[in-house]
């Protein structure tokens, strides 16, 4: 029995054009028992930032709960919001405090970075549970259906997607991945990050 | 005589006093002022700035950030306002002792630290520095504007001793006793934010020892209800909205210029 | 030369007759054709063996059989697999049809139900009626016809995908439009090349080379464009109505 398999969940991250996605299901199980179809994963760290953490369901928690912690510290203290990029080194050093006994958890995060100029650089990060980062330029998968999710998105993304087909890649990918994974599924939620507005859209999936 | 009991602020003299502890508050005693009103639907807070001078860089304070130039007043937490007199490297620390101990409260209880606990958890650390040998007491007291689910807006009032007290309106620092008296008189139980502002700015200007009220001596801050999310809403003002709204109360230094020709 | 405290204990070993050669197959049925596709790796753990091993063949001008596992198992499944067709032939002087392919192939491998095959089948062909047609197996026989299905290492990158771009998955079709229920031959031989530059960039075990057959039916109209598809290599044994090509690409090698 694998921890990072008991209670399921998958999380996947896009970028697109002057715009990120990030979705995950909405599972909760013990093992192969289903116990919820609303367990949201998926957490706002900013305006502009999400955290997307699949793993152990009482880590989902902890580990925001201390993200949120050393997040609003950052915040106060420093007197503006924190920045993707400095948040991803924040989940990592968090993760490799506990290097010997860690949390069960692979965060994704997803968000946009303000340029000197004044725009927007879209920026997604994953790391493993104990903190390694992955900074790539396309999309990021974590979770029991990682495998799925890899090849899906491997074959659907393609750059500079506008918001709308963003949407509808990172939902095609996730519900396709989803429903090869018997660990996730039950629906899904996805939030498309842009300038301007953040859209969060729930996806009914198959119930089996 | 007294030598012998002043210089350790954990022995007691023959009379029964802790020398260090009134010295301290004697020191915040000539404090820049802080001031504190209690409303119905919110609390106010008004500090006196002391470090000032033209050459003092307050670019950062123009933009961005919560408001405030970081002199006297602080957000400790989304609920909770601080407004500090004294020493103000001690209060810097006692400042991130709050914050962290807000953020420790909501890891564990997933809720604001009611404002009560808060005084409740300085006043600890403060009250050590009165008991455990080696080290002087923090040469600050504190107003906490702030507010909770329970006991709704409160204003909290903390010396170095470590007492605490909750107040309707009161007030720290050069004056205290002035500025009281003046509360004293002029507060209603049932004041409400839009009037308690133009309180606390009047008090302040009659406390004060320059006879001009500006941004560039003077800490505002307003902690109300947002009417949409039920949520507490902390504003510090910064320089250029405390200016518009002593501008708006009549409050504003007068130019010499405007009066001639006004003349 | 063992030291005394060994021999002391019993010691105990144990043959291992299996090991997992990586690669993936892939299969897709239309409506009067078939592609089955393979890469070329063949892998031990860590090390390539070879960067040009078939797991795809022709077995008859209609049938074509994928397999994935232990290589030497495969191969020799293949062999013992033309050997039964050849029989049959002399036996019957015909091709076996590709529904009987697949009934054999499954007798054949329940039969060793006990010492399995450690092999993942896939038959693609054209059955009697001239559709295109996949039946896919497990290493003890079990088996089904699909419209298409991936296996081996990249399975569970590849299948999803399938899913989602054969069968329509999760994909709502407009107002008073339906999806196709076959996809046209350029399509298939696309999603197929897409399937394995995917697999490719995320598996360590899928690379090389990669050898799609396309198995057309008679009359299939598409066989025009695929004698002018540069590449593509007719490899029909006889002068059947059906016609069997092999189209081959390069996948990375890293």
């Amino acid at each position: 029995m694998s921890i990072m398999e008991l209670n399921g969940g998958s999380v996947i991250a896009m970028v697109g054009k002057d715009c990120v996605a990030i979705a995950s299901d909405l599972r909760l199980g013990n093992q192969a028992l289903g116990l919820s179809s609303n367990f949201q994963r998926i957490f706002p760290v900013t305006d502009r930032i999400y955290v997307g953490l699949p793993g152990l369901g009482t880590d989902v928690h902890t580990l925001w709960e201390k993200f949120r912690f050393r997040v609003n510290m950052y915040t106060i203290k420093e007197e503006r919001e924190i920045e993707p990029e400095t948040f991803a080194h924040l989940v990592s050093s968090t993760l490799y405090e506990h290097r010997f006994g860690p949390y069960f958890i692979e965060p994704v995060i997803a968000g946009l970075a303000k340029t000197p100029s004044g725009g927007v650089k879209p920026f997604i990060a994953a790391t493993d549970l104990i903190g390694c980062l992955n900074f790539a330029k396309d999309f990021v998968v974590a979770g029991t259906a990682s495998s799925k999710l890899f090849g899906m998105a491997e074959g659907l993304w393609e750059p500079d997607l506008e918001p709308e087909d963003l949407f509808e890649t990172i939902s095609q990918a996730l519900m396709n991945a989803v429903d090869r994974d018997a660990y996730s599924g039950w629906g899904c939620v996805v939030h498309v990050i842009t300038k301007d507005k953040i859209v969060t859209r729930t996806l009914k999936g198959r119930m089996d | 005589m007294a030598r012998r009991y002043d210089s350790r602020t954990t022995i007691f003299s023959p009379e029964g006093r802790l020398y260090q502890i009134e010295y301290a508050m004697e020191a915040i005693s000539h404090a820049g002022t802080v001031l504190g009103v209690l409303a119905k639907d919110g609390v106010v807070l008004a500090a006196e700035k002391k470090v000032t001078g033209k050459l003092l860089d307050l670019s950062s304070t123009k933009e961005g950030g919560y408001g405030g130039s970081g002199e006297k007043i602080y957000l400790l937490n989304d609920n909770v306002i601080g407004g500090v007199a004294g020493l103000t490297a001690d209060a810097n620390s006692l400042v991130n002792y709050a914050r962290t101990a807000a953020q420790r409260h909501l890891l564990t209880y997933n809720e604001d630290i009611p404002v009560e606990l808060l005084a409740q958890r300085l006043c600890n650390l403060k009250q050590g520095y009165t008991q455990f040998g080696g080290l002087r007491p923090f040469g600050v007291s504190l107003l906490y504007a702030g507010y909770d689910p329970h006991y709704q807006f409160q204003l909290y009032h903390s010396d170095p001793s470590g007492n605490y007290s909750g107040w309707k309106a009161t007030c720290i620092g050069a004056n205290n006793g002035t500025a009281q008296s003046l509360l004293k008189q002029e507060y209603k139980d049932d004041i409400e934010v839009k009037d308690a502002i133009g309180l606390v700015l009047r008090t302040m200007s009659k406390t004060m020892d320059s006879t001009t009220l500006g941004s560039e001596k003077l800490e505002f801050a307003v902690l109300t209800l947002d009417e949409t999310t039920k949520r507490p809403k902390a504003k510090i003002y910064k320089p250029s909205e405390i200016d518009a709204l002593l501008a708006s109360e009549g409050l504003m230094k007068k130019d010499e210029d405007t009066e001639m020709k006004a003349a | 030369m063992p030291d005394m405290n060994s021999l002391a204990h019993p010691q105990q070993h144990q043959f291992n007759p299996y090991t997992e050669n990586g690669g993936t197959i892939l299969a897709i049925a239309g409506e009067d054709f078939t592609v089955i596709a393979g890469d070329t790796r063949q892998s031990e753990g860590y090390s390539i063996q070879t960067r040009y091993a078939p797991k795809v063949f022709r077995l008859t001008d209609k049938a074509v059989l994928a397999v994935n596992g232990f290589a030497a198992d495969g191969n020799m499944f293949v062999k013992k697999v033309r050997q039964r067709l050849e029989w049959y032939r002399h036996a019957h002087a015909k091709d076996m049809p590709l529904r009987a392919i697949a009934r054999l192939i499954q007798t054949m491998l329940y039969a060793r139900r006990f010492f399995p095959f450690y092999v993942y089948n896939i038959l693609g062909g054209i059955e009697e009626d001239g559709s295109g047609a996949v039946y896919s197996f497990d290493p003890v026989g079990s088996y089904e016809r699909e419209a298409c299905r991936a296996a081996g290492a990249a399975q569970s990158l590849v299948q999803p995908f399938l899913d989602n771009q054969i069968y329509f998955k999760n994909q709502t079709p407009a107002q008073d439009t339906s999806h196709p229920v076959h996809l046209p031959l350029h399509s298939v031989l696309a999603l197929v090349i897409d399937s394995f530059t995917g697999a490719t960039e995320r598996h360590i075990e899928v690379g090389d080379g990669l050898e799609m057959y396309v198995v057309l039916a008679r009359g299939n109209p598409a066989l025009q464009s695929l004698q002018d598809l540069p590449g593509a290599e007719e490899v029909t044994g006889t002068q059947a109505e059906e016609r069997v090509f092999v189209i081959r690409r390069d996948l990375k090698k890293d």
